[in-house]
């Protein structure tokens, strides 16, 4: 018998370091509500099922800006997490602080470029690269849309089937179904934008302009591509007056779900948010073009932390590759209403029923192929934050868009100074 | 006399006026609370829910730890300004009674604290957090405050209130030093303490970055983390209904106190002249 227990404990003994596995810190924002913390939870939990041997502590990090102060006190501290969501445009920050690592030896080491990243849709990784290398596998990705309230569109005698595709149509649109009381003012807007740079990226680059250099060094907001979208929208706003000049992206959504606007571009973040609350007929199409048809793609995506022991990153890169599989990026594609960024996820059986459920979805992922990286430079928030000042501004008639935008351009090229070599 | 009963029901009109507007938002936030969540964007506000519901109370405890983030919560705002009263008495209390070198010069110190934006401090104090082991804690939330410059900027003000007179008198007595500070000085700057008290509790009842940035498990967060998974969206529309709901929630504890003591809240701040 004393044998006997003996040798169990001397099985228990060798058997315990397989059983004690991995421990990793998970940072992640979740940037839409509620619900959303407890899809990541439950990715997690899959994963726990899926791979018992690691075992993820995931750590609500706020929005994103919140999420990423926390990440970089957690650096300066000198205890980054392990694995963390963040922006893709976040990308230069955290390499600027060497604090992640290139997951090309992974991507080799499970089969290549092809086979792990070859069924994410492209314009998703296009952004997660950077000198060559790629630094994160994407997730939680939206982009802009084009949402049209059906019945305000008949009500305005306009055909709901039959959205705007160019900036002229949109003009015309939102002219038409801009309702005004006896007293001139508005009582249902043609078109809401809320006054966010992510937005105006869109006019840029459907006028054929550019934002930001691939080396993150230069900006080109003084350019006549840049000036005239800035036109084009204060004109909307100003001269015009179909959409108000300010909204954030809250009140943008919460006015479309209102009833208070016929049309509303917004991230397609918001699909389950709308189709939730919207208690009228809504539709989903692509942003009108201009001189080019055109879209900035937003979001984040899986980072490893290079302080992180190689057993942990080993496991992050597990989890990552879990996370952004195709069964749960539908299962959070349905959740959150953001795109799932694989395109076999479109394939699966959940996913099928889902978009014959709510066709609006697909819209958003047909629109990729036209995805433009986002703006980003070194010191993105300070860039960020001169630019959306000047723009508002801008709206504010401080400014005509010329001078502001040079202005933006003068004051970024500033900022930007120091990196330049 | 005559004069003061002749605008008495201007006055009164305005004070209604004045509850009012302050009444309104607590009655929004009670009625958005029992509403189904599409009831609350409509073209025309509605007051009273359509089919009141429970549901989005049974929302918030399901989606999160809600017991273990009110406690965590009073053990932070309550632990805090127990630890806050032992350091700020003993401060106010040195720099408005006892003589020693350098003492002014450390008082306009203390005070420069004040001018400090908490944020920009951030980085710093998670460092030193981190140094001390407590990341993660509920001491970690509570570490950057255990000496209040407002507090001892208050209670000091206070302290120097109290007749000089009073002191030696009791000094004769047998009662000097800590002593006077415990049985005389404390129970006359009571109005002090409890305006000190109820800007403390709320303001660490209701901190959001910093328990954000320096706590990560169930066992450190505080409510309003929680609140802020329903309400923090940058990109989408806060779900307005449980956030009502967890909002009634969060803000019950610091209401009932508040009701129990309002005639002393009210009484100790036109005392201490401190309005607001």
């Amino acid at each position: 018998m004393k044998r006997m227990a003996w040798m169990v404990i001397a099985v228990l003994l060798l058997a315990a370091p397989a059983w004690a596995g991995t421990t990793i810190k998970f940072y992640y924002p979740v940037h839409l509500t509620g619900p959303l913390v407890k899809e990541v939870e439950a990715i997690v939990a899959e994963f726990h099922k899926a791979k018992p041997e690691v075992k993820v502590e995931p750590v609500w990090g706020g929005t994103y800006p919140e999420n990423m102060q926390k990440t970089v006190a957690a650096i300066q501290a000198g205890s980054p997490p392990d694995v963390a969501i963040h922006l893709a445009v976040d990308l230069v920050t955290l390499r600027d602080m060497d604090a992640v690592i290139p997951l090309d030896d992974y991507v080799q080491r499970d089969g290549g470029s092809e086979k792990v990243l070859g069924d994410f849709i492209p314009a998703f990784v296009s952004d997660l690269r950077a000198e060559g290398k790629v630094w994160a596998l994407p997730f939680q990705r939206s982009t802009p849309i084009l949402y049209i309230n059906k019945e305000l569109f008949r009500k305005a005698g306009l055909d709901p089937g039959k959205p705007p595709t160019t900036w002229d149509e949109l003009l015309a649109t939102a002219q038409k179904a801009t309702v005004r009381n006896p007293q001139g003012q508005v009582t249902t807007w043609g078109l809401t934008i809320p006054d966010d740079i992510w937005l105006l990226m869109c006019f840029i680059y459907q006028n054929g302009g550019r934002t930001s250099s691939p080396d993150f060094k230069k900006v080109y907001l003084g350019e006549p591509e840049a000036i005239g979208a800035v036109q084009f929208w204060a004109d909307m706003a100003n001269k015009h007056k179909v959409m108000p000049r300010h909204r954030t992206f809250p009140q943008g959504v919460q006015d479309f779900a209102a009833g208070n606007t016929a049309m509303l571009i917004h991230s397609t973040g918001n699909l389950r948010f709308v189709n939730d609350s919207a208690k009228f007929e809504w539709a989903t199409a692509f942003l009108p073009k201009n001189k080019k048809q055109a879209v900035p793609i937003g979001g984040a995506g899986f980072y490893i932390f290079k302080k992180a022991p190689k057993e942990k990153q080993d496991a992050a890169w597990e989890f990552a590759k879990f996370a952004t599989s195709p069964e749960m990026q539908a299962r959070w594609n349905i959740g959150s209403g953001y795109i799932a960024t694989r395109k076999s996820a479109f394939e699966l059986p959940v996913m099928k029923e889902y978009t014959t459920k709510l066709p609006q979805a697909l819209v958003a992922r047909d629109q990729l192929p036209y995805g433009l990286p986002e703006m980003s430079t070194h010191d993105n928030w300070k860039m960020r934050n001169v630019f959306i000042t000047t723009f508002q501004e801008i709206l504010d008639e401080k400014y005509t868009p010329e001078a502001g935008m040079k202005k933006a351009q003068a004051e970024i090229e500033k900022i930007l100074a120091p990196f330049q070599k | 006399m005559r004069s003061r009963a002749a605008w008495s029901p201007a006055v009164h009109f305005i004070l209604a006026l004045a509850a009012l507007v302050m009444i309104v938002p607590l009655v929004w936030i009670i009625l958005t609370a029992f509403k189904e969540r599409n009831e609350v964007f409509s073209q025309v506000p509605q007051w009273l829910p359509a089919q009141p519901t429970f549901g989005n109370f049974f929302g918030v405890l399901d989606a999160m730890p809600f017991w273990q983030y009110y406690w965590n919560t009073i053990v932070v705002a309550f632990g805090l300004l127990a630890l806050q009263l032992v350091t700020v008495t003993l401060a106010a209390y040195a720099f408005a009674r006892m003589e020693f070198w350098g003492r002014d010069v450390l008082f306009i110190l203390l005070l420069v604290q004040l001018m400090i934006a908490p944020q920009s401090t951030v980085v710093q104090n998670y460092i030193t957090v981190t140094r001390l082991g407590l990341l993660d804690t509920k001491l970690a939330i509570m570490a950057p405050y255990l000496a209040s410059a407002y507090g001892t900027f208050l209670l000091r003000q206070t302290f120097k209130g109290i007749p000089k007179e009073l002191e030696e008198a009791a000094a004769l007595d047998g009662c000097g030093g800590i002593r006077f500070l415990l049985h005389v000085a404390i129970p006359l700057a009571l109005p002090g303490y409890l305006a000190f008290g109820l800007v403390s509790i709320t303001y660490h009842w209701n901190e959001f970055f910093w328990p954000l940035v320096v706590t990560e498990t169930t066992q450190s967060r505080t409510l309003t983390l929680g609140l802020g998974i329903f309400a923090q969206t940058a990109e989408g529309s806060a779900d307005w209904t449980m956030l009502m709901a967890m909002t009634l929630m969060v803000i019950a504890v610091p209401l009932v106190v508040f009701l129990i003591f309002q005639r002393r809240f009210i009484n100790s701040f036109m005392q201490s002249g401190l309005g607001g």
